[in-house]
């Protein structure tokens, strides 16, 4: 039912081209997240799906149907929008309301709906308020009721939590979580924050200029990425990226054929004080404090190679282990399968390294 | 020392004030006290600020010594046609103006930026001229319809449909609303803040309206109430009394629906003003 | 990405009814502003250079009309009169209006209640404030004015018979009129200047003249530009006043361009005449106006 297929997709404005040729399948039940920095494509692939925007090349399909031509209100789905788009006429009840009323839903019934999805949303109370009157939070679930009312097979959402603070943010991911295992319908869910990426989707395409550099779990995202651009997109802070250039001299051989960029996450790095970092199969780099900043659980440290080249290096906090002083000399080590080579096309050129015995 | 200063600058601030009440409350308390005053109270001196009888029959006179009925009932149909006009011209367009792209759009609407440019005084004679021309003088429809369309409501409106999120008009089309729907359920219940601030306007302006029922009519036949009670003035200069009865009588409607709708009507001129 | 998209026809589907729709909509609108505003300011210079007393053909006159009314001395006295009305209106109006906005600033009950009083005048139809303001000023001592001024030891004073006085006197019924809403357009503007800069004004030690004269006043430049824009030609526009309290006299000295464009035309039925009186007011206005925006690209600080 609510499985959508993108294939080859094209859009662009005039010269400009937005999406180049873009195929993609959403599985049926999943909750997806697009997520890019902005322009990237990812808002439009979420527009030409709901219908609001032409594409000028290639086929969607949703629950394996072309819907070529068919009206946005006909295509099994409701949307969320970033700035909620509620009617603000109109009180909580009859926005919910407006979209049952135009297919012709009797009374009776669309009370009976609206009660249900008030009820799971936690609206009762604000029926007759209008929107204006009501929190960001609470504005925001009744743009959710009002797609959820329509029972969709599909729910497309729009960088729908970005209008709201830290806190709420937090809370309506889980709510947003529960309530895709809930419906059980198609989630899919555009962001620019890989946060809010990799804590709630099932399945992450990560996206640049129009194209798709990655498609994964959240895991395999984080851990075996594509290409350089997903290393560096994903993860916060990003992954370290050399230039093989810049440090042949420390690295453990033999290296993978093609290799131009060199690749590890700052928790990786392990941390010796002695300068040296200790042997064994891996990288060894030498690095002067530059500065500190403690996050709670775990302290960053931003380091200087010799070559005055930048890093970030993430250790779990111990109270019994001093923390590093600005300028202190120390000793980097990263241990080879952690490591992940790029070629000079900036993919990765090592196969990702997987425990055998390992469960993720 | 302070203290001193302090309360002169009360006492200045306190005397100011009662000056600028006076200012505005005396002309009308003047003329209200005129309209009921007799002949005799009215010419002596030095004049009376209060009256011992009030004369009612100054309002019966003033409504007796022009058609008052006739001249009301122009004034109402030129301010509803107005208004019916405004809303049947100015509507469509500013809708048509902030949503869709069309060929010639930057054209026709810089038509609509140099009206809001052209004061009417500029062009009552060569309209008058046309009106003549075609036979329209002294006619209802020669009073209505250069005021049924308005560059700077026009541009107001568009300014108002334009500020209605895409993304509003995107969620009803996902609501399988069609287009008229959007406009009626939607669009126009968005915009009645600027339509009931422009109707309000409308509706003082047309009403006061003078200058253009003077200049455009040749005859009694559609003119409209002030210049009526201005005819109050060259046929009974004489009894002071009388013609401020007929100012009262104006003015008073009017001064009733500013002490009802007060808050509105001062947000629609400033408004108005400030854009 | 985020680009806003227009309501466009659907699945963009070019049907007859979509291309045609925003011209239905839109050109009836159009064809009145054209008919009554565009039109008639080139057929006006049409007739200027025409002989017409609405009776009989129009003649061919060439430039004849404007050559009479530059040697006028009447027409000269009227453009005096029309420019001089016009610089006391606007100057008076506006200082007067600033210092009511900043007299009426902080919001009590008596401002809100002298603000809502000065506004009233702005309601009522301009004739019967004439009316009133003629009755008022009446020139023997029947007249309220007088009277008063009689205590002060002042007057009587003809203030619409006198000819170095008319002027001034329909300036002050224009004054009464308009200052109350130029001072709530004024407060309106006052109310939107952040408080942090008289805090930041305090802290530099600014006194009171200098924090009103490069802070208030730089920040409400805008509004003040705009205000002075639209009385300069609510000031061409007078008529009411003049047709009422004096007809032009005495001795001409109340005579502007568009009374005097009414008169010729309604009057004297000197239709070309009062044409070419129409086509220098339009002249005047275009200059000021163009000057207006000029001016505004130097000077008036943004924010």
């Amino acid at each position: 039912m609510g499985e959508i297929r993108l294939e080859n997709v094209d859009k662009s404005y005039g010269d400009k081209e937005i999406i180049k040729s873009l195929s993609l399948t959403i599985e049926d039940g999943s909750f997806t997240v697009l997520v890019g920095p902005s322009g990237c494509g990812k808002s439009t692939i979420l527009r030409i799906i709901a219908g609001l925007e032409k594409k000028t090349g290639g086929n969607v399909f949703i629950g394996n149907k072309n819907v070529e031509g068919v009206e946005p209100g006909k295509r099994n789905l409701a949307m969320v929008f970033q700035n909620y788009a509620l009617y603000p006429t109109m009180t909580v009840r009859q926005n919910i309301e407006f979209g049952l009323k135009n297919i012709k839903i009797p009374k009776q019934e669309r009370d009976r709906l609206i009660d249900e999805v008030t009820g799971i949303v936690g609206l009762t109370a604000h029926l007759e308020k209008k929107p204006q009157f009501l929190s960001g939070g609470e504005r925001q679930r009744v743009a959710l009721a009002r797609a959820m009312v329509k029972k969709p097979a599909v729910f497309l959402m729009d960088e729908p939590l970005s209008n709201l603070d830290a806190k709420l943010r937090q809370q309506l991911r889980l709510e947003l979580i529960e309530l895709h295992n809930r419906l059980g319908a198609t989630f899919l869910y555009v962001t620019h924050d890989q946060v809010e990426a990799m804590s709630m989707g099932t399945k992450i395409v990560l996206m640049d200029n129009g194209r798709i550099m990655q498609e994964d779990t959240a895991h395999d995202i984080y851990n075996y990425p594509k290409n350089v651009f997903s290393s560096k997109f994903i993860g916060s802070p990003p992954m370290n990226v050399l230039e093989l250039g810049e440090l042949s001299e420390y690295l453990p051989t033999p290296l993978p054929a093609g290799v131009k960029f060199v690749g590890f996450r700052p928790e990786k790095a392990k941390i010796a004080e002695n300068r040296r970092g200790s042997g064994g199969d891996g990288l060894s780099l030498e690095a002067t404090v530059t500065g500190r900043e403690m996050l709670g659980s775990e302290i960053l440290y931003s380091v200087e190679l010799t070559n005055k080249r930048k890093l970030a290096v993430k250790v779990m906090d111990d109270t019994e282990i001093s923390q590093l002083e600005y300028g202190t000399q120390i000793g980097l080590f990263i241990s080879s399968r952690h490591i992940i080579f790029f070629n000079d096309a900036e993919e990765r050129v090592t196969a990702p390294y997987r425990a055998e015995s390992k469960v993720i | 020392m302070k203290i001193l200063g302090k309360s002169a600058s009360i006492l200045g601030k306190i005397l100011i004030s009662a000056l600028l009440i006076l200012i505005f409350v005396v002309p009308f308390y003047w003329m209200i006290l005129t309209a009921v005053k007799t002949l005799g109270e009215v010419v002596q001196f030095p004049p009376k600020f209060w009256t011992d009888a009030i004369q009612w029959h100054n309002f019966k006179d003033a409504f007796d010594a022009i058609d008052f009925l006739h001249y009301t009932k122009n004034s109402l149909v030129i301010t509803a046609g107005t208004l019916l006009g405004q809303a049947l011209f100015i509507l469509p367009a500013s809708y048509a103006f902030a949503r869709y792209d069309f060929k010639g759009k930057k054209l026709l609407f810089s038509i609509v930026l140099l009206t809001m440019m052209i004061p009417g005084q500029l062009i009552f004679l060569p309209v008058f001229v046309m009106y003549v021309k075609l036979g329209l003088l002294n006619s209802y429809i020669s009073l209505i319809i250069p005021f049924a369309a308005n560059g700077l409501a026009i541009f107001m409106l568009r300014q108002t449909f334009m500020q209605v999120p895409d993304s509003i008009l995107e969620a009803a089309r996902l609501d399988n609303a069609g287009e008229f729907k959007i406009i009626y359920s939607i669009m126009l219940p968005m915009a009645v803040p600027t339509i009931s601030t422009l109707a309000l306007f409308t509706f003082i302006t047309s009403w006061n309206s003078y200058f253009f029922p003077l200049a455009w009519t040749t005859t009694d036949a559609v003119r409209t109430l002030p210049v009526g009670i201005q005819q109050l003035q060259s046929s009974l200069g004489l009894n002071p009394q009388v013609v401020m009865a007929g100012v009262v009588l104006m003015v008073v409607p009017i001064l009733v629906i500013f002490v009802i709708a007060r808050k509105q009507i001062i947000k629609a001129f400033t408004y108005m003003g400030i854009k | 990405m985020e680009r806003s998209v227009r309501l466009k026809p659907r699945n963009g589907e070019r049907t007859g009814w979509s291309m045609a729709r925003p011209y239905i909509l839109v050109l009836p609108a159009i064809a009145i502003l054209a008919v009554f505003y565009i039109y008639p300011i080139f057929y006006n210079v049409y007739l200027s250079f025409h002989s017409w007393n609405m009776r009989g053909s129009m003649k061919f006159i060439g430039l004849q009309n404007y050559l009479e009314l530059f040697k006028s001395a009447d027409f000269r006295q009227i453009i005096m009169n029309t420019l001089v009305y016009m610089l006391m209106n606007v100057s008076l109006t506006v200082v007067l209006a600033i210092a009511l906005a900043m007299f009426l600033r902080k919001s009590t009950l008596i401002s809100r209640f002298i603000q809502t009083l000065s506004f009233t005048p702005n309601i009522i139809s301009l004739v019967s404030i004439s009316m009133i303001w003629s009755w008022l000023m009446t020139a023997d001592e029947s007249g309220l004015f007088n009277y008063v001024l009689s205590f002060l030891g002042l007057g009587p004073f003809g203030w619409l018979s006198d000819k170095h006085l008319a002027l001034f006197s329909l300036v002050l019924v224009a004054i009464w009129k308009s200052v109350g809403l130029n001072a709530l357009i004024i407060t309106s503007s006052l109310g939107s200047i952040p408080d942090y800069l008289y805090e930041a004004a305090r802290l530099d030690n600014a006194s009171k003249s200098a924090t009103f004269f490069s802070i208030t006043l730089k920040m409400i430049s805008p509004t003040l530009f705009f205000l002075i824009l639209m009385n300069i030609i609510s000031s061409f526009e007078v008529f009411e006043t003049i047709n009422v309290m004096t007809q032009g006299g005495p001795d001409n000295a109340t005579n502007t361009l568009v009374f005097s464009i009414y008169k010729q035309g309604f009057e004297y039925y000197r239709i070309g005449y009062a044409s070419a009186m129409a086509v220098i007011l339009m002249i005047m206005i275009g200059l000021i106006t163009v000057f207006y925006f000029k001016a505004l690209e130097k000077n008036v600080h943004y924010r």
